[in-house]
């Protein structure tokens, strides 16, 4: 049976359990840190405290998450976390991630600044957390997913492999998502 | 002006141990991602949470720790002149007492380089609206599923109906939740949140005099008070998360 338990809400012992997720240890004795249902988990027997409530989205490795790229440099490019996908709330604590070149591509690429753009709005997974955050955006579904032309600004579309701008006809080229173009952007 | 009679009536008929009205409900704004609507006598307070989320400007956070912010305001309509808008000293002073009061239940080494923003808007003021603004955003952050080792609750306690005779302060009671003019014309107030598990004071402030004896007698007192409204706001989240819970089960 799962009971309805709030923050402060004495839990077990540590001689009996581990604190899990939404609880916390002081004094050899588990509480909860959250509303929400306290359960036991028995292979790992760790105490739990299910969320009822939103809870903070906490980065960690292997999630998908927008960023908008700030800087590209020779070998890698700058990005500001803007979303977790899949989260509601945003993303607790630092933002600033990077993608090093080796991480843009499956293939080779000589210098990121063929790929990425000031102000492009990326889909990235999170390869590393601490001490920096680190992004990858290897593979079809990973890559820019919104793009401004770079002489006009005006908003680029798929043209075959490369962009194009319909205003001023520039041609430019990305490591794009499979999805360019195709997802709105307001509601991620 | 009698605050009190010879009975032990109060102004508005409560005895001197007695609390005022008190309505907590959580949950009831939209976009923030916790909040608490709290009515307390004649005061009206709405917290709404925020974060935890990156700090800005950068060089306020802390590498380590979140930061909370928590931000007092009260309405211009709160009061009966009008209030001229905008943080004054008090109000920066109550803000900060509340942060400090807030900081030490959350647990912020979860969220390091965030801030979270605790935002506590008066809307109707009379007497005790830093309590009533600390029991609505106790609420909300637990609202926002912030982890937190306790529900911190306020209260205040103090002194009422002394006279002055040749210099000398005769008499007076101690008493539970000052209302407004006892707030005015009485003579000590003593405002005191704790956590009410293991009764740790997280703010204690006083004004006006107390000799020592009624200084622990009222603070006793405020902690009966704390306590009384510290079930009121398990209520109050119970009451917002059980109807989710039957539709879980």
């Amino acid at each position: 049976m799962k009971k309805m338990v709030l923050p402060g809400d004495e839990l077990s012992t540590s001689e009996e359990l581990l604190p899990g997720d939404g609880t916390y240890e002081e004094d050899g004795i588990i509480r909860a840190a959250r509303i929400g249902l306290f359960h036991v988990d028995k292979k790992t027997r760790t105490a739990i405290v299910e969320p009822v409530t939103t809870v903070p989205t906490i980065l960690k490795k292997g999630d998908d998450v927008i960023a908008r790229v700030d800087s590209v440099r020779s070998s890698m490019v700058t990005a500001t976390l803007l979303h977790v996908i899949g989260k509601e709330r945003p993303i607790s604590g630092e933002t600033n991630a990077t993608i090093h070149v080796s991480e843009i591509s499956t293939k080779y690429i000589n210098d990121p600044i063929e790929v990425f753009s000031l102000g492009d709005i990326v889909r990235a997974k999170v390869i590393q957390v601490k001490p920096s955050i680190q992004l990858s955006t290897k593979g079809n579904h990973f890559g820019v997913i919104k793009a401004l032309c770079s002489r006009c600004r005006y908003p680029l579309k798929k043209k075959g492999s490369m962009l194009e701008c319909s205003r001023c006809g520039n041609k430019e080229n990305r490591k794009v998502a499979d999805d360019y173009g195709k997802i709105d952007i307001t509601i991620l | 002006m009698k605050l009190i009679d010879e009975e032990g009536r109060r102004l508005d008929g409560r005895r001197f141990d007695e609390l005022r009205k008190i309505k907590i409900e959580a949950g009831v704004l939209h976009r923030a991602e916790g909040s608490c609507y709290l009515e307390w006598g004649g005061n009206k307070v709405v917290a709404a949470v925020y974060g935890p989320r990156e700090a800005v400007p950068r060089h306020t956070q802390d590498p380590v720790k979140a930061v909370v912010n928590a931000r007092y305001n009260m309405a211009a309509f709160s009061v009966d002149d009008r209030k001229k808008p905008g943080p004054d000293r008090r109000s920066r002073e109550i803000s900060k007492v509340t942060s400090e009061a807030l900081e030490r239940v959350i647990i912020t080494d979860l969220f390091p380089r965030a801030s979270i923003d605790v935002n506590i808007e008066i809307l109707d003021a009379e007497a005790g609206t830093r309590c009533a603004g600390l029991t609505a955003a106790a609420v909300a952050l637990a609202d926002a599923g912030i982890p937190m080792r306790d529900i911190p609750v306020a209260c205040a306690a103090g002194k009422i109906g002394a006279e002055v005779v040749d210099g000398e302060v005769k008499g007076g009671y101690v008493v539970l939740d000052l209302g407004k003019d006892e707030d005015n014309y009485g003579n000590a107030d003593l405002p005191i949140a704790i956590a009410p598990r293991t009764d740790e004071i997280l703010l204690l402030q006083m004004d006006g005099h107390l000799t020592y004896e009624e200084f622990e007698q009222a603070l006793d007192l405020a902690m009966k008070g704390c306590h009384i409204v510290s079930k009121l706001q398990r209520e109050a989240l119970l009451n917002k998360y059980r109807p989710d819970l039957e539709e879980n089960l």
